[in-house]
C-alpha cells in the first residue's frame, strides 16, 4: 500500500505515534533532546492531522463537526465540573497523589505535574467525548 | 430530505460500495445519505444525479 493509499485513520496512527513513543523514552532521552523533539512531534502530528482532514469526505466531516461540536464540548463540561469538585474536594484527586508524588521523587516541580495531569485530563475528556459521540453519529438510523 | 437512492441504487443492481467508489466517497457515506442522516452537499447531489443520470429533483425530495 502506498503512502497516498493509507485511509484517513491510518494517517492519525502514523500522526500521534511518534508523540506517544517520546512519551514513552521521555525519562530516557537527555533534556535539552526532548524539547525540540517534542516540537517536532507535534509539528509532524500536525501535518499528518491535517493531511487526515483533507482525505476526509464530506459526510465524515459533518460526523466530525458534529462530535466535536457536542462530544467534545460535553467532555469538556464534565472536565471543569470535575475540576471545580476537585478544588473544594481536594481527596478526590487523591488517585493520582502517588503518580505525582513519584515524579517530585524525580525532580520535577508538583505544580507542573499538577499542570500536566489537569491538560491531560481534560484532552482525554474531550477525546472520549467525541469518540462516542462520533460512534453515535455514524450508527444512528443505519 | 427524503432521496431515491436506494431504489435507484437496486434497480441498476449496484451495491452501497459500487456507488461510493462511482462517487468517490466512503461506503458510510453513501449509507448516511441513503438513510437520510446525511443532505450532501450542492456538489455532490449533482455528482449523485449525474452517476444515475437523472435530475437532482428525481433523486432528492423535500420532506414538506
Amino acid at each position: 500500500m502506498t503512502w497516498k493509499r493509507l485511509p484517513p485513520w491510518a494517517l492519525l496512527l502514523v500522526g500521534v505515534g511518534p508523540i506517544a513513543i517520546v512519551l514513552t523514552l521521555s525519562d530516557a532521552l537527555p533534556k535539552p533532546v526532548m524539547l525540540p523533539l517534542a516540537m517536532a512531534c507535534l509539528l509532524w502530528a500536525g501535518a499528518m492531522a491535517t493531511l487526515h482532514w483533507k482525505r476526509l469526505d464530506e459526510a465524515a466531516k459533518a460526523a466530525h463537526r458534529w462530535a466535536w461540536y457536542w462530544g467534545s464540548s460535553l467532555g469538556l463540561a464534565l472536565a471543569l465540573l470535575f475540576a471545580a469538585f476537585a478544588f473544594t474536594s481536594p481527596s478526590a484527586l487523591s488517585f493520582a497523589q502517588g503518580w505525582v508524588d513519584a515524579n517530585v521523587e524525580q525532580g520535577r516541580p508538583a505544580t507542573a505535574i499538577w499542570l500536566f495531569l489537569g491538560v491531560m485530563a481534560t484532552g482525554v475528556a474531550q477525546g472520549l467525548g467525541f469518540i462516542v459521540a462520533y460512534i453515535y453519529w455514524w450508527l444512528a438510523k443505519r | 430530505m427524503r432521496n431515491r437512492i436506494k431504489v435507484l441504487r437496486a434497480e441498476r443492481n449496484w451495491t452501497q460500495a459500487d456507488l461510493a467508489q462511482k462517487l468517490n466517497v466512503s461506503r458510510n457515506s453513501v449509507n448516511a445519505i441513503e438513510t437520510g442522516k446525511y443532505d450532501p452537499s450542492l456538489p455532490l447531489a449533482f455528482r449523485i444525479a449525474e452517476t444515475f443520470d437523472l435530475r437532482i429533483e428525481d433523486i432528492f425530495q423535500n420532506k414538506e
